[in-house]
Parts: C-alpha cells; sequence; structure tokens
C-alpha cells in the first residue's frame, strides 16, 4: 500500500524524520507483517496512548504506517476514560491481513467493533469475587 | 565511599588511604552480575504456581474457542470486503467514470464556496458598518479634543495678555525704578505657623539702630 504521498516522503528523508511518528511517515513493505497496537505518548507521569498501524517487527519508537485512533487511561474530570477509534482504516488494516495486539483487542471488544475479548470477562469475575469477599468480610466484622 | 574522598589527599600525604585494603568499599549494584551463581539464600526457593481452578478453566477455554471463531470469521469477511473494494475500483475506473465523478465533486465543491462566499460578503458588510461608525465616533472626539485644547489656549493667552499691562519695558523703566527706590519692601521678617506677619522687619530695625548709634 505504497501511496503517491508515501513514495514522495520516501524521497525527502530529512522532512520525513523532522514530523512527528505518528503522522504517518513510516516505511513499510506491500506485504510485509503489520500490527495494531498502542504507541505510548505523553510524559512522565502521565501515559498517553495512540492506536497505530507498524511493521510488526519494527519497535515501538519507530515512525508508524497509520494512526487509527487514540487510548487515554487516565479518567478525565468526569471520571472517564477516552477511546478513538477511525472503524473504516481499521476495517482496511484488517482486511490486509494486520495482527491486533492484546490491549488494543480488549478495547475494540468494549467498543463492540469486535466480540468481547475473554479476558475482559475474566477480569470480570476476578472483580466481582474480590468484591464479594470484602463483603462478607465486612458482614462477619 | 573512602576511595574518591582521600584520593585528593593522598598525592601529598605519605600515608595513603586508596592504597590502604582496609578502606577499600566495593560499589553494590542493583543486580546481581550474570555470571555469579543463584544465590545461598534462594538456592532451595521454588517459585508459586499460579494453577487456574478447574471451572475456570474450562469456562476461559470456552471464551477464547468462541472468541477465535468469531475472529475468524471476521477477519475473513472484511479480507473479503477489501478484495471486493479492490475488484470494484478497478473495473469502475473508465476514464468517463472518473470524468463524472470529477465533475460532481466539482459541483459540490462550488456550491460550497457560494454559501461560504455568501457568509463571507456578509461578514465583511458587518465589519464594514462596525468600522465606519467607529470612524465617525473617532472623528468627533478627536475635534470635542481639539476645541477643550483651543479654549485651554485662549484662556492662557487671556491670562498673559492681563498680565503684560504691568510688565516693565524700555519706556517705563525709569520709573520703575524711582518707584522702587522710593517703596523700599523687605521681606526680612518672621511668620508664625498659620503664616502671619510677626512686627517688622529684621532690616529695618537694624538699620534703626545704627542711626540711633550715629546721632548722639
Amino acid at each position: 500500500m505504497a501511496s503517491k504521498a508515501f513514495e514522495n516522503v520516501k524521497m525527502l528523508p530529512r522532512i520525513r524524520n523532522a514530523l512527528s511518528p505518528a503522522s504517518g511517515t513510516g516505511q513499510f513493505y506491500e506485504r510485509s507483517a503489520k500490527s495494531i497496537r498502542l504507541f505510548k505518548q505523553g510524559c512522565t507521569n502521565r501515559p498517553f496512548f495512540q492506536i497505530v498501524v507498524m511493521e510488526r517487527r519494527k519497535p515501538h519508537y519507530e515512525p508508524v504506517i497509520e494512526q487509527v485512533g487514540t487510548y487515554d487511561p487516565m479518567p478525565n474530570k468526569y471520571n472517564q476514560i477516552m477511546v478513538s477509534f477511525n472503524y473504516e482504516r481499521i476495517r482496511h488494516w484488517i482486511g490486509h491481513g494486520a495482527h491486533i495486539s492484546t490491549p488494543v483487542l480488549e478495547l475494540l471488544g468494549l467498543s463492540g467493533f469486535y466480540p468481547i475479548y475473554p479476558k475482559t470477562y475474566m477480569k470480570a469475575w476476578r472483580a466481582r469475587a474480590t468484591e464479594a469477599k470484602k463483603e462478607t468480610v465486612q458482614e462477619s466484622s | 565511599m573512602l576511595g574518591g574522598h582521600f584520593s585528593k589527599i593522598s598525592t601529598t600525604s605519605s600515608f595513603n588511604l586508596c592504597y590502604n585494603q582496609v578502606c577499600v568499599q566495593s560499589v553494590r549494584y542493583a543486580r546481581k552480575p550474570r555470571w555469579l551463581p543463584t544465590a545461598p539464600s534462594k538456592v532451595f526457593r521454588v517459585p508459586e504456581r499460579h494453577v487456574l481452578p478447574h471451572d475456570e478453566s474450562i469456562e476461559w477455554q470456552r471464551l477464547n474457542n468462541n472468541y477465535r471463531t468469531q475472529i475468524n470469521s471476521l477477519r475473513r469477511y472484511l479480507i473479503k470486503e477489501v478484495e471486493e473494494k479492490k475488484k470494484n475500483r478497478e473495473m469502475n475506473a473508465t476514464p468517463a467514470d472518473e470524468e463524472a465523478e470529477f465533475q460532481r465533486c466539482l459541483a459540490i465543491n462550488e456550491s460550497w464556496n457560494q454559501d461560504i462566499a455568501k457568509m463571507r460578503t456578509l461578514r465583511i458588510e458587518e465589519e464594514n458598518e462596525k468600522r465606519r461608525e467607529q470612524i465617525l465616533i473617532n472623528i468627533e472626539n478627536k475635534v470635542e479634543r481639539q476645541q477643550k485644547q483651543k479654549e485651554i489656549v485662549e484662556e492662557k493667552i487671556k491670562r498673559e495678555q492681563k498680565a503684560a499691562e504691568s510688565f516693565i519695558t524700555r519706556e517705563n523703566i525709569d520709573q520703575a525704578i524711582e518707584r522702587a527706590l522710593a517703596n523700599p519692601i523687605s521681606y526680612d521678617f518672621c511668620i508664625d505657623l498659620d503664616g502671619n506677619r510677626k512686627g517688622d522687619s529684621i532690616v529695618k530695625e537694624e538699620s534703626k539702630i545704627i542711626e540711633e548709634q550715629q546721632q548722639p
């Protein structure tokens, strides 16, 4: 999937390096394995993730192929955890055989695009069990 | 760390603490180097193994099986979708179609541009109206300001003209001198805290004394 714009960027490595890693300047082979994964941004004590498409073999700090969403794990002032997806592009990349990392699978499951990831169920029932245990302890005391 | 601390002293003193084996202290790193064997306290340690309860493991397996099936079918569906899209794009890509598509886009763009142009003209008219009003207000203010300044200047001129009557000129300088000599005024007197004059001037009194001394 080497578009024309990408070809131009490929010609000018200096410009490509000046752009931020999430600008979609990552170089890739057409038939290489891609992965949709979290890309950590933010700073000290303030995590923030971009959901990006990258070549699967590449380390996380390299330029990405495309950004397809964001994930903010810290609750905002309304106690919400914000996630955004570009479903159209995610469909496109999955259709091209992209792999998806576990945390992104969980998010996609919760957002309703994919079936709920089994780990989410497990977390839920374990949380319920601990809650029940706490209640029994409180009642007995 | 004794070594680092005493290294400067050791160059001058005969007793070198740095090379005294008693004072050498090795640096302790946070981790054990890879080449060291297991620590004696950890040799017989058996790490605890987490085991899933039986019912949970069955449930886990069931969930995973379902999930994998669903994902596989979804994946296949999406791959097919992308392939179809690609095929359609290739099939529909005649020059006439492309031209029609381009014309359609152009028409949409034109209509958007017209809408925006309307909004823009409205906005510019409003801005011009506001500007006109502001300029009129500014002109009024300026006239007022100039009027005030004029009044102030005229008042000043009147005052000066009035004062000019008592000026000493070439014509009346002799008279002024004679008047001044005839009426000597001394400001050499005392005042109290309220500014009231107290007694006669000192100069006068002194002159009187001198006169009295001279008379006999």
